[in-house]
């Protein structure tokens, strides 16, 4: 193709934030959505957060009383079903709805409308799940909802434990919505020239991540169905008269896959970060798709890990055990890729990379205490300490919140037009790494000195010192949020002005303006390998091919 | 250039699956582990009871669900219903409208003739004290024959809006994918309920 015929930029579109409100309600724009579920997200984020630093106050000193042991356990519950349900989650489907099909060169997703449906689903959710606490109490048994404390016989007081598991079931029909929706886009849709072997590692991502959450949705969603019928149409599945490990068995089977729908795009998000900002191709594409896949497969054979404190079978727990273990295979395999990317490239500390490089350091933390807690022995005496809490912070946080940081200050200009200031930025993320790593770091120590969780106070003086340094840190996190907080608002209003291309970025989504028209393309660039952005900018061919796309209003 | 464009290659159909009928796979997908969990507690049930199905009272000897006649009749119904359906959706395939309406109209009537004899068995069972919380077994039992029922149900709503599609001439040899999916879906609604039909009612009657 002739790259010196420069054409005229199309008519501009409106690429203003303030839309009408019914355009928001009824767009089937899978960007909008995108942006929708992304600001749900971070809501939810939001309300967890302060849940969370609720928490943190109880426990600054032994023997306080800043809320009475009830309404602790609904804190606690609601905290981990606010993060990992309606945040962590949810975030990811929008930043992967709004990226996915721009990386493949797609104009919508393959189905528009269910987008829509899956969406507008998961406030009818969260309405749902806080509906509990003006119902009587919402839910008081964990974000896990243990049988038989959550049947009748125990909780007969309230709806709040109703209203969770129908926010659930709503929750999983929404995510296989989403689930089938990108499986489909990616396997139908793709742009010519893009074979899967060219696909970014960020959409391989998203289609491990949705095999995931179609395969162990349906079993939520049943463990929720059975355990309303117990409630409601006395069924005797998860009572004390059936079998309470049933549903321990049924809510871990989805329960540990969704760790992984928590943390593979987040994969995938670094797996485009760390490339672009090394100046290097990622090293090992190939082994980084197989590894995906390989922790794909395993998480679904490791449920029963979580359960080792119920008396199994000492076979069972051997070979759940074993499987737990062999995730550190793949894991390892990507965490020695990204760092192979990394070495000797021209690294270039944005915030996005920081972001990036503070998941390495978190995260291996977070991978090496689950490999030590996949031991039977070992997880026996540290289950139900404070130890499992920083095991699974260091995974959740130091892994999903620190990549999806990575991924927003890395997306945010093509998604608004607009850079995140970088000394804000540069705040959030030190703020956050040190209010992380004072937070969670000596819960470990904690853990071992015998510190149980899920218990409203605790009255060894010795526990002390280290309570009050957790909560001073939990303090520097919400400052740091307040910062990002202010950092999006003010950047979104009166940012720099990002270009179509801040970062010389590899993938077809910075080929488009910022943001992209509702076509998304006027003209998709040709792909000849995994990252098309680089290749045309190699042969000279960029600007021809970023002149044609329109131009922005502003 | 004239020349050169009137050259074009023929591009391969793509994609090689429309993106309905991926659709309706992938989310078949699903479908299939929400019955394997059902089935999966099932079997759990059955393997942590020493006595499978829980002994019934004395005073009713014939308490659980047999075979015969009514779920044997009923597997047969279903089974064609998803016969006349296949055919249907082939002979919409070749523009043969006539035939098409009426395999449709009769896999809806077969349909409805399974749910008639599943409410039937149903309120029998109700009335001799077979209810959901009668015991573990009848639990199990009510709540995935009742979920099945239900896939019909929708399986039939949807064969229904099918048909008032095609009565508008919305399907044609060329685009019926609406078709193939619902006949897909009718499938796995059969294949559901020939594993339903060989452990819950075979299982614990004819093979005791």
């Amino acid at each position: 193709m002739a790259a010196t015929t420069v054409l005229p930029r199309p008519k501009a579109y409106d690429d203003t934030f303030w839309k009408p409100i019914s355009l928001w309600l009824t767009t089937t724009d899978h960007k909008l959505i995108g942006i929708m579920y992304m600001v749900t997200g971070i809501l939810s984020f939001l309300i967890g957060g302060i849940f969370a630093l609720i928490v943190r106050l109880q426990l600054a000193a032994p023997n306080l009383k800043v809320v009475d042991a009830e309404t602790y356990n609904q804190l606690i519950s609601a905290h981990g079903v606010t993060m990992i349900f309606f945040f962590v989650t949810i975030f990811l489907t929008g930043i992967a709805n709004y990226m996915v099909p721009i990386m493949i060169g797609a104009r919508d997703m393959a189905f528009p409308r269910v987008n829509l449906l899956g969406f507008w689903l998961v406030p009818v959710s969260i309405i749902l799940y806080y509906s509990g606490f003006f119902t009587g109490g919402a839910l008081n048994a964990g974000w896990t909802g243990y049988a038989p404390l959550t049947e009748k016989a125990y909780q007969s007081h309230s709806l709040g434990v109703d209203f969770w598991a129908l926010s659930i079931i709503v929750w999983a029909i929404s995510g296989i919505m989403a689930s089938t929706n990108f499986l489909t886009t990616i396997v139908a849709l793709r742009a010519p020239g893009m074979k899967l072997t060219r696909l970014p590692l960020f959409v391989w991502a998203q289609i491990s991540t949705s095999i995931l959450l179609l395969v162990v949705g349906a079993p939520l969603a049943a463990a929720m169905i059975l355990l309303e019928f117990d409630r409601q149409l006395g069924t005797q599945f998860f009572t004390t008269a059936g079998r309470p490990v049933l549903y321990q068995h049924l809510f871990w089977f989805f329960g540990h896959p969704e760790v992984y729908i928590m943390i593979l795009p987040g994969f995938g998000m670094i797996s485009e970060v760390i490339p672009v900002f090394a100046r290097k191709p990622i090293f090992g594409y190939m082994s980084m798709v197989a590894a995906l896949f390989g922790i794909v497969f395993l998480s679904m054979t490791v449920w029963a890990h979580h359960m080792f404190t119920v008396g199994m079978n000492t076979y069972v727990e051997g070979f759940f055990m074993l499987m737990t273990m062999l995730i550190a295979v793949p894991t390892g395999i990507k965490f020695f890729n990204w760092m192979a990317t990394a070495w000797w490239g021209s690294i270039d500390f944005t915030v996005p990379m920081k972001f990036a490089f503070g998941f390495l350091a978190t995260f291996l933390i977070g991978g090496i205490t689950g490999v030590y807690l996949a031991s039977v022995p070992v997880d026996t005496q540290l289950h139900q300490s404070y130890y499992v809490v920083a095991h699974l912070h260091y995974v959740l946080f130091g892994g999903s919140v620190f990549t999806i940081f990575a991924g927003l200050y890395y997306w945010f200009p093509k998604i608004t037009g607009r850079l995140l200031n970088r000394n804000l930025g540069e705040w959030n993320f030190w703020t956050l790494f040190i209010g992380f790593n004072g937070t969670f770091l000596i819960m470990h120590t904690l853990g071992l000195e015998g510190m149980p969780r899920r218990i409203a106070t605790y009255s060894n003086e010795a526990w002390a010192a280290t309570n009050l340094i957790i909560t001073v840190s939990s303090f520097l996190i919400a400052f740091s949020v307040l910062l990002f907080i202010i950092n999006i608002v003010s950047s979104w209003r009166g940012g720099e002005v990002a270009g179509d291309d801040p970062w010389h970025a590899n993938t077809l989504e910075w080929a488009t303006t910022s943001p992209p028209p509702p076509y998304n393309f006027e003209r998709v660039p040709p792909v000849r390998s995994f990252m098309p952005l680089r290749d045309l900018r190699e042969s000279g061919e960029l600007e021809a091919e970023t002149a044609a796309q329109p131009a922005p209003a502003h | 250039m004239a020349v050169a464009t009137m050259h074009q290659p023929q591009s391969p159909q793509y994609p090689a699956i429309k993106p309905g009928m991926m659709g309706m796979y992938i989310f078949l997908a699903s479908e299939v582990m929400f019955f394997g969990s059902l089935f999966a507690m099932y079997f759990y049930l059955f393997g942590s009871h020493i006595v499978w199905p829980p002994p019934p009272p004395s005073s009713t000897p014939e308490f659980y669900v047999s075979w015969w006649p009514i779920p044997f009749v009923n597997t047969i119904i279903l089974l064609s219903s998803g016969v006349t359906c296949h055919f249907a959706s082939d002979a919409i395939a070749h523009d043969n409208r006539r035939q098409f309406f009426i395999l449709q109209i009769a896999t809806i009537i077969l349909g409805f003739g399974f749910e008639a004899g599943q409410l039937y068995e149903f309120i029998n069972a109700f009335a001799r004290g077979l209810t959901l919380q009668a015991n573990t077994f009848a639990s199990a039992f009510f709540t995935m024959t009742g979920f099945h029922g239900l896939h019909v149900l929708g399986g039939l709503i949807l064969l229904i809006l099918i048909l008032f599609r095609a009565a508008r001439g919305q399907f044609s040899a060329q685009h019926h994918v609406g078709v193939a999916a619902v006949t897909l879906y009718w499938h796995f609604v059969d294949v559901v309920w020939i594993f339903l039909f060989g452990i819950l009612y075979l299982g614990i009657t004819l093979f005791r």
